[in-house]
C-alpha cells in the first residue's frame, strides 16, 4: 500500500496504542470520583495535561479536551460569540478554512452575526492590511487557520496576532489542526487554538481546543465541571495520555522531519512535469501537502484509478463533498482547476520509493485518462 | 402567481456565506416575491429536480412551477438585481 493521504489522517504510532491499551486496563476508574481508582485515573490526566502544557509552552488551565478539531473549532467561534455578543457581533475569516469554520459561522450568521471575509494575496495568504480595513469596534473574532488543508498555505500567524494586540475586545482563533507537527508553533499572540490527535498518528475522537486563561467561552455542552467547566463529559483519560504520547512523539525532530519532507515534496513535483498538471501549492505551503490539477479528468476518477494500484491520495479535503474544491477555486479562480484538483499529502514516514511508485503509476494512469 | 426565488446552499460553503448577507439585501429589495432557502446537504430529496452544478450557491427565480433564471456562484447585489427585476 501507499498512503499519501496523511493530512485527512494517519496510522496511529504503535507506542501511541499501547499507552491507549495500558491505561484503559489499569485505569478504569471515573477521573471524577473520589475514591482512589478516580483519583489514580485522575493523576494520568493531570499528568498528561501538563505534558502537553510543556509541549505547547501554555498554561495546564488553557487546555480543554473535545473529541477533535471540529468540536474545537466550534467550541471556540460559537463559544466566543455566544459569550461576547453584547460587545459586538461582527466575525473575520478567510475562504480557505475547514467545513468545521464555516459551519458555526454559518448558524452565527443566522442568528445575526456579521461574517466578513478577509481578501489574500495571489499564494493565498492573508492582507494583513484589509484585515485592519475590516476590523471595527464590533469585531468580536477574528478565526484563521495556520494551514489550509486542501493546498497547505501558511498563513502569517504571529502578524495578524500582533495586529490584533491592538484590539483587545477581539479575540484570535486560529485552526491548528493541519499544523501541530509539521511546522514550529508558537502560542503567545493567539487567543484560542484547535488541534486533533489522529492527524498526528493518534487516536480519532481526541483533540483539545487551547483557551487563554483570562478568556471565557458558553460551553457547547452543558452539564457541569469535568477536566474544565468549559466542556462537560467524563473525561476519556486514556484518549488524553495517548495524544500526550502522540504530541511528544510527534515533536521530536521536527526540523529534520520537516527537511525530508521538503526533499520528498521536490522529488514529487519535478515527477508531474505534464502538460495538462497544474501545481496548486505554492512556495507558502507546507511541503507535507501538494496540490494538483489533472485538468479534464475528474479528481474521483483519478483517485479510483490510483486506488488500483494501491495507492491513495485526496480529493478536495475528506470533509467536504459533492462540488469543486472551495480553496483551488479561491486561489486559482479557475473552475476547470478547482473541478480536477487532487491533494497527494506526504509524511516522515514515506519513503523516496512511495514516490517513485506513485510518479510511475501516475504516468500511466495519466496516459490512461487524458 | 407568486415568483418564488430559492436559494440552495451549505454550510461548508464560504461563498454561500457571503451571499446570504447580500441576499438579506435583496430580499429588502424583492419583498413580493417569496424567498425560500434549502440546504445542499439537508435538503437533497426536494432540491434534486434543480439539478444543481459543481458551484454554490444557486439561486433558481420560478414562476409558479416553471424556472425563468438561474444565478449561480457569488454575485453581486446589482448583479442579482438586475436579473430579478425584469420578473416583477
Amino acid at each position: 500500500m501507499t498512503y499519501l493521504d496523511y493530512s485527512a489522517t494517519t496510522p496511529v504510532n504503535e507506542e501511541v496504542l499501547n499507552t491507549f491499551a495500558e491505561v484503559s486496563k489499569n485505569y478504569i476508574g471515573n477521573p471524577n470520583s473520589l475514591h482512589k481508582l478516580g483519583v489514580e485515573a485522575n493523576e494520568i490526566i493531570k499528568a498528561s495535561t501538563k505534558q502537553i502544557s510543556n509541549l505547547l509552552n501554555i498554561k495546564e488551565s488553557e487546555v480543554i479536551y473535545t473529541s477533535g478539531a471540529s468540536e474545537s473549532n466550534n467550541t471556540a467561534i460559537k463559544g466566543i460569540a455566544l459569550k461576547y455578543q453584547n460587545r459586538g457581533k461582527h466575525i473575520i475569516t478567510t475562504e480557505f478554512e475547514h467545513s468545521s469554520i464555516y459551519g458555526p459561522l454559518t448558524y452565527l450568521q443566522k442568528q445575526g452575526f456579521k461574517v466578513d471575509f478577509v481578501k489574500t494575496n495571489e499564494f493565498g495568504m492573508v492582507d494583513v492590511n484589509n484585515l485592519k480595513e475590516l476590523l471595527t469596534d464590533e469585531t468580536i473574532l477574528v478565526s484563521i487557520g495556520y494551514i489550509n488543508s486542501e493546498i497547505g498555505i501558511i498563513q502569517p500567524i504571529d502578524e495578524i496576532g500582533k495586529l490584533l494586540k491592538d484590539y483587545p475586545k477581539c479575540y484570535f482563533h486560529v485552526d491548528m489542526t493541519q499544523a501541530l507537527g509539521k511546522i514550529n508553533i508558537d502560542l503567545t499572540n493567539v487567543d484560542l487554538a484547535s488541534f486533533s490527535a489522529h492527524k498526528i498518528y493518534g487516536i480519532k475522537g481526541i483533540g483539545m481546543l487551547y483557551k487563554k486563561e483570562n478568556i471565557s467561552l458558553e460551553p457547547l455542552i452543558h452539564g457541569g465541571k469535568s477536566t474544565t467547566i468549559y466542556r462537560s463529559g467524563t473525561p476519556a483519560t486514556a484518549l488524553i495520555a495517548s495524544f500526550a504520547k502522540a504530541m511528544r512523539l510527534i515533536l521530536e525532530d521536527l526540523d529534520k522531519k520537516y527537511e525530508y519532507i521538503s526533499k520528498l515534496n521536490k522529488m514529487l513535483k519535478d515527477g508531474l512535469n505534464y502538460d495538462n498538471v497544474y501545481i496548486n501549492s505554492n512556495e507558502h505551503c507546507i511541503p507535507n501537502v501538494l496540490n494538483v490539477s489533472v485538468v479534464g479528468v475528474k479528481p474521483e476518477t483519478m483517485l479510483h484509478a490510483l486506488e488500483k494500484h494501491d495507492i491513495y491520495i485526496s480529493t478536495q479535503t475528506a470533509c467536504s463533498t459533492g462540488t469543486i474544491s472551495k480553496s483551488v477555486y479561491a486561489l486559482t479562480k479557475d473552475e476547470n482547476r478547482a473541478k480536477s484538483s487532487i491533494r497527494i499529502s506526504l509524511s516522515h514516514l514515506t519513503k523516496e520509493s512511495d514516490i517513485e511508485y506513485f510518479l510511475e503509476k501516475f504516468d500511466v494512469c495519466y496516459k490512461e485518462l487524458i | 402567481m407568486v415568483i418564488k426565488l430559492i436559494r440552495i446552499s451549505a454550510v461548508w460553503c464560504p461563498a454561500c456565506l457571503i451571499m446570504r448577507s447580500r441576499m438579506q439585501e435583496i430580499e429588502k429589495r424583492f419583498p413580493n416575491f417569496e424567498h425560500i432557502e434549502y440546504d445542499y446537504d439537508l435538503d437533497e430529496d426536494i432540491i434534486s429536480k434543480y439539478k444543481v452544478g459543481d458551484i454554490l450557491p444557486v439561486f433558481i427565480l420560478l414562476d409558479g412551477d416553471k424556472e425563468v433564471t438561474r444565478l449561480v456562484g457569488e454575485k453581486s447585489v446589482e448583479e442579482i438585481e438586475n436579473k430579478l427585476r425584469c420578473f416583477e
